[in-house]
């Protein structure tokens, strides 16, 4: 009994270092894709949205910026925060600020919008 | 790949996507039968590696075996559901790929070790050592589950 369970000790401890480096590494999605240490802001109009679950998606397109691909929050949290289906219709004008990709692709996550009448949603407040 | 598509393009996935506690409640489900799955197969893994060794295999796994099926079920299920909601994404991601291929090698184990060596541990007393074949088949089988987990876990951080 001891000698086996000594014998696991050392597979089991380094699995459990393993799990905890990839697991500690981060807390929510969004710092494994975007860069928390820079902010971007894009102005334009939503082209398309897929207002769903795990998190909600929008594509902006800005004058000599490109299309960007918007990540937020599930649907209940969006909704909590204000941002409704009807409010990121697509054909709306949006000033987004947002942790641009780290592979440097058109991509954000998003940490406030500024909607058409000028109300603003702040969706979250770190990448992390 | 179009099949991806057209499967994300289903009613069952635009529901999974587009409802607001859908896909919570699959994680939910999903979360349930990998305790059932990871809990019994660790249980017996244990076993066959030579801990608590008064407790006799056949018994133990009789009654952990059919608890791993039912959260493999589960899962399979809860999974597939939460798959096709974003099908081509989900398809295309190396940590789920990872996770396919993991689970595979898990069954494969599962299969080898069931070709004879896991009769001869059942009909060995209880006390005795565990013969190669249980510690190679419970070694692996902990590694590969922990490395499926961790790997589905990545999905989300991964691309």
């Amino acid at each position: 009994m001891y000698r086996v369970s000594r014998r696991l000790s050392v597979p089991v401890f380094v699995l459990a270092v393993l799990v905890a480096a990839a697991t500690a590494h981060a807390h929510h999605s969004f710092i494994g894709k975007y860069d928390g240490k820079r902010l971007v802001s894009v102005s334009g109009t939503i082209t398309s949205l897929s207002y769903g679950n795990p998190h909600v998606f929008f594509n902006v397109r800005a004058a000599g910026k490109g299309t960007w691909r918007i990540e937020t929050e599930s649907i209940s949290r969006s909704k909590s925060k204000g941002l409704r289906k009807q409010d990121l219709a697509p054909g709306t004008k949006v000033t987004v600020r947002g942790w641009p990709a780290k592979n440097g692709a058109a991509r954000m996550g998003l940490q406030s919008i500024t909607l058409p009448g000028g109300r603003t949603v702040f969706v979250r407040s770190s990448a992390r | 790949m179009d099949f991806w598509k057209a499967l994300a393009a289903t009613s069952l996935a635009g529901w999974v996507k587009s409802s607001d506690w859908a896909y919570p409640l699959l994680e939910t489900a999903h979360l349930i039968g990998l305790g059932l799955l990871f809990g019994s197969i660790v249980m017996m893994d244990l076993r066959l590696l030579g801990l608590s060794r008064v407790l006799p295999i056949g018994p133990l796994g009789r009654h952990l075996l059919p608890w791993a099926w039912t959260g493999f079920a589960i899962n399979l299920v809860s999974g597939a559901l939460l798959f096709i909601s974003d099908a081509p994404e989900f398809a295309a991601n190396s940590a789920f790929r990872v996770k396919v291929v993991l689970i595979a090698l898990a069954g494969l184990n599962v299969l080898l070790f069931h070709r004879g060596a896991y009769r001869r541990a059942v009909e060995a007393d209880p006390g005795q050592r565990p013969r190669a074949a249980s510690l190679v088949a419970g070694t692996l089988s902990i590694l590969i589950w922990v490395g499926v987990i961790a790997a589905g876990r990545m999905i989300a951080y991964v691309e």
